[in-house]
Formats: C-alpha cells, sequence, structure tokens
C-alpha cells in the first residue's frame, strides 16, 4: 500500500475539551454565512472569531461570483459585499447589481447597505419585486427622487433602519405608507435637501417602536395606537404629537428644549408608562407623574425644572442627576424603590442644597446614592453642614 | 446488489474497523481518490476520525444511499441527525473535512451557523463553551464598534 501523509490535521484525540475549535477555514466558512449584524455580534464572542469575521469583511472586497453566490443563496445580503462591489464596478449607482439580480430571480430578505466612503444614490430598481424583504438597514445613502414610484407593498418588512440617509418627506410617506407590518423604525440623522424632516406616522398596526435622533426631525406625529417605545434624541425644539400612542411603555426625550406640545400631565397622557427618560428639555418648568405602572424614573440635568408631582407607589429605580436644583415637592414612592440616585453639578448655594435635599430625600428609604460636582471649597463647606443637619 | 460488490474496511483511530460497501464508502471525496488512484489495499486507515463519530457519519452515507427513500424523509432524518451536542457537531465537521463530504461539511457548518444566529456573544459562548478571551478594555472597543448590530 502506497504510504500516504496527513500534514497539519486536527486531531480529535483532546476528547476533554468541548470547545468549539474549528480549523480556521471552517470557521471563516462558517462566519461568512451569517449577514452583516450576526457577524457583528459573533466577533465579539473571542479573539479568534474576531479576527475571523475581520477577514471576511476584508475578503468580500475582493468578491467574486462564488461569494456572491454563497451569500444569494442563504437569502441574505450583505453590506460590505454589495458596497464593495459597488465600488468596484460602479462607483455611484447600486443599479447594476439589483438588476443583476432582478434578472436572476433573486429576492433577498434582509438588506444591509453602509456606504462608508461615498454616499450611494438609490434609484427606482431596488424597491421593485422586493416584496420578501424583513429588514432594510441603510447607512450613507440617497433615495432619488423617483425611488418609490413605483413602489410595491412590502408585507414582510418589519424593520427599518436609515443612518444619515437623504431622503424627500413625499418619498418617506410613501415607503412608510407600503410597509403595513413595519414593527421597528429608527431614524438617525436623516435629512432631506428642504431641511426640516417632518415624520408622520399613520395607525400602524404593528409598529411597537421608534427611535428618531438628530436635529433634522421636523415636526413629530404619531398615530399608531400600538407604539410602545419612543425615543427622541439630539433634536431641536419640534411640536410632537403622541396623543394616540396610549399604550405608551417607555419614552426617552434627551432633547435640550422640550418637545412643543408635550403633555405637562404626563400619566394621564401615557397612562403605562413602565419607564421615563428627561435630559435638559428646557422650558418643561413642571409636570404632573402620578402613576401606579412607573418603575423607572430618570431625570437628568433639567434646567427649568420648578416643580414636579411624582406619585409612583411601584418606582423602582429613581435617579436624578447632573441637577443644578431639584422638585420643590417630595416625591411619593412605596416600598418596591430599591435604587436612588442624586447627583448635583454647579451647586452655588448651599443652604438652599441642603433644603432641597431634605424636601427631597424626606422618603426615598437607604438605598440612596449621592454625588456632587462642585469646587473643593464649597464641597468642604458643605460636608460641615451636611453632618451638623443630618 | 450483484455479486461484483467490493467492500472497503475503513480503521479509525482507536482501532476499530467497519467494512463497508465501496459504492458508499466513495462518498468520501478522500477515500474515492485513494481507490481511483489504486492505493487501497486491505485496510483504509483514518486516523483523524473516532469510531464513534465515523458510525454517524455510515449511518448518513446509508440513509442517503438507500434506494427509494422520499425526500420528506430525507429532509426529517436530516433534521434530527443535526440535533446534536456541539462536541458531536464538532466531531463531524472534522470528520467531514478529513473525509471531504461536502454534503455533510455544509450541512454542519450551517447548523453551527443557525446556532449562532440571535443569540447574544455570551449566549454565543455558552452554546459553543468558548472561552471569552477579551480583556475588558478589549472588549468595550469592540462593542462601541458594533454598536448598531444591538440597536
Amino acid at each position: 500500500m502506497a504510504s500516504i501523509t496527513f500534514c497539519n490535521l486536527h486531531s480529535y484525540t483532546n476528547s476533554s475539551s468541548t470547545a468549539l475549535l474549528l480549523p480556521d477555514d471552517i470557521l471563516h466558512k462558517i462566519l461568512c454565512s451569517l449577514n452583516l449584524r450576526n457577524r457583528a455580534i459573533a466577533s465579539q464572542v473571542c479573539k479568534t472569531w474576531h479576527d475571523i469575521v475581520s477577514l471576511c469583511n476584508i475578503n468580500d472586497n475582493i468578491i467574486n461570483d462564488n461569494v456572491l453566490q454563497a451569500q444569494v443563496s442563504n437569502r441574505t445580503f450583505c453590506a460590505y459585499c454589495c458596497s464593495r462591489i459597488v465600488h468596484r464596478i460602479c462607483y455611484h449607482s447600486l443599479y447594476p447589481i439589483v438588476v443583476k439580480f432582478a434578472s436572476d430571480n433573486i429576492n433577498f430578505e434582509e438588506l444591509y447597505l453602509i456606504a462608508t466612503v461615498t454616499s450611494l444614490a438609490l434609484s427606482p430598481a431596488i424597491f421593485q419585486s422586493r416584496v420578501l424583504l424583513t429588514v432594510l438597514c441603510l447607512k450613507n445613502c440617497k433615495f432619488e427622487d423617483e425611488a418609490f414610484d413605483d413602489i410595491q407593498e412590502m408585507n414582510l418588512l418589519k424593520e427599518i433602519y436609515f443612518v444619515s440617509v437623504q431622503i424627500s418627506p413625499t418619498n418617506f410617506v410613501k415607503l412608510i405608507n407600503n410597509c403595513p407590518s413595519i414593527a421597528d423604525l429608527t431614524l438617525i440623522n436623516c435629512y432631506n435637501e428642504l431641511g426640516v424632516f417632518p415624520i408622520l406616522l399613520p395607525d400602524l398596526n404593528q409598529l411597537k417602536k421608534v427611535h428618531l435622533s438628530g436635529n433634522g426631525i421636523g415636526p413629530i406625529e404619531i398615530k399608531a395606537q400600538n407604539l410602545r417605545e419612543f425615543h427622541l434624541l439630539r433634536s431641536l425644539a419640534v411640536k410632537l404629537d403622541l396623543s394616540a400612542c396610549t399604550k405608551l411603555h417607555v419614552l426617552k426625550i434627551d432633547c435640550e428644549y422640550i418637545p412643543i406640545g408635550f403633555p405637562e400631565d404626563i400619566s394621564s397622557a401615557f397612562p403605562c408608562l413602565k419607564s421615563l427618560f428627561l435630559r435638559s428639555c428646557k422650558g418643561l418648568k413642571i409636570f404632573k407623574l402620578s402613576s401606579p405602572e412607573l418603575e423607572n424614573l430618570t431625570l437628568s440635568n433639567m434646567i427649568d425644572l420648578n416643580d414636579a408631582v411624582i406619585v409612583t407607589p411601584n418606582l423602582r429605580s429613581f435617579k436624578i442627576v447632573d441637577m443644578k436644583q431639584v422638585p420643590n415637592s417630595c416625591p411619593i414612592v412605596g416600598s418596591s424603590l430599591m435604587e436612588v440616585e442624586i447627583g448635583f453639578k454647579y451647586v452655588t448655594s448651599i443652604s438652599r442644597l441642603v433644603w432641597y435635599l431634605r424636601a427631597l430625600g424626606e422618603n426615598l428609604g437607604d438605598n440612596l446614592t449621592f454625588s456632587l460636582t462642585t469646587d473643593a471649597a464649597t464641597e468642604s463647606k458643605l460636608m460641615q453642614q451636611l453632618n451638623q443637619r443630618y | 446488489m450483484s455479486s461484483s460488490t467490493k467492500f472497503l474496511t475503513l480503521k479509525t483511530c482507536d482501532d476499530k474497523k467497519f467494512v463497508l460497501d465501496e459504492a458508499i464508502a466513495v462518498r468520501s471525496q478522500t477515500i474515492k481518490n485513494m481507490v481511483e488512484d489504486d492505493c487501497v489495499s486491505n485496510v483504509i486507515p483514518l486516523p483523524n476520525v473516532n469510531s464513534k463519530t465515523m458510525t454517524k457519519v455510515i449511518e448518513y452515507w446509508k440513509k442517503h444511499s438507500e434506494e427509494g427513500v422520499s425526500k420528506d424523509v430525507l429532509m426529517d432524518f436530516d433534521k434530527a441527525f443535526v440535533k446534536v451536542h456541539h462536541s458531536i457537531l464538532h466531531a463531524l465537521i472534522l470528520a467531514a473535512n478529513f473525509l471531504n463530504d461536502k454534503e455533510i461539511l455544509d450541512m454542519m457548518c450551517q447548523e453551527v451557523a443557525d446556532r449562532i444566529k440571535g443569540k447574544t456573544p455570551e449566549e454565543i459562548r455558552k452554546e459553543f463553551d468558548i472561552k471569552n478571551d477579551f480583556t475588558p478594555e478589549e472588549e468595550e472597543e469592540i462593542r462601541k464598534e458594533n454598536a448598531w448590530a444591538f440597536e
């Protein structure tokens, strides 16, 4: 019998270890078959996986038909490959690739496009026959004006993530109206040539979460009655109408100015609210929060806040941080309160601070963390006084 | 079966011998090459495969070589075949890689990919007994880099 030598083969004798230690080429094959989102998660598992994922992403740069075929056969489509091909074949338009897919009768279910170097212009073809799409994630892209002229209803589309996407208000309305199943809508730094970007969302039954961020956002009106979670970040003072969203569970407003039309009586407007986060919100002087449902409350750097009626018997976490002053009224809380954090910034008047603390801290229980940002002299005086009074 | 049926003897690393119809054994490209190159005398050594894994592989080969098995039955068989602990999955991948059986290899890799999907990094580590070898700083940096995937 001829002699056969086996080199560099992984031996299967080490049965004591059950860890998945696959040869790099096989691991590469597996991780490459994942979509971009799963790759990103896999890259955090361990060093080897991280390196191999990076390799997958680099390899897609020199993409050939086999890799493309492999991606397509898994019915997912990866942004890296796509944007890279665009750079090679056609710099400013995705059109040839989309046409190629259309001619091959290929539908992809998840589309991630992350153009890092240059803005991609998205032509109408991208939304033709895209009825199987479930996730649409676009970064640094631009929709052409006629992009949605022949749009078909995308019944399966559930998640939209747009980051730095240029889209006209008309096109946005067209897109949303053709996504009856949308559950999760994220718009970060989206803009259009006209300036402000109004967000008008009709009553979409499935819509559960809306995350808006960036100062290009114009008036916001959401009529989705089943909305559970709403975030508004880094926006200018905009008109906000959430009056239809009575089932809201999580509300986060992280803006310099309070949105116009924000209700003072928060608990009546959102009776199911479980978690509330407010930061800065200049212009909000007083609010009322009387809710048996609320579990988490965070108030941060609220410069204009004078008073707040807080009656929350089931509150679990109460954080009031980076404040100059605190509400005059003492919050009424119950025994569920597990965590309290109070933090002050730029305190000038010590006697007032002590007074605040007495008013606020009266029934907040024992689990209280207190922090203070101020200069050293004030601090020592303050600590003396605090010690005297408590 | 005709009288011309040839049998091959495969010997695994733990010295177990498997006698197998050549027509079935050549599903392995590695074995096929040996047969074609005529370098098979009596026993083919498989130094990288143990008997437990080989039993599974042969089970798969036999099922997929049976005549008149419906597609549905095969699909059910495949489904059950991959539902094993990851250590067996691991052994099967290495065996399929060594035996150069693309069909089993692809199926097993797909199964690993399916088990990765939709999990957090911590859940993936738990699923496959993988040790987290990042320093907290490195982990934080990578987490930031990929924060969009968790949004």
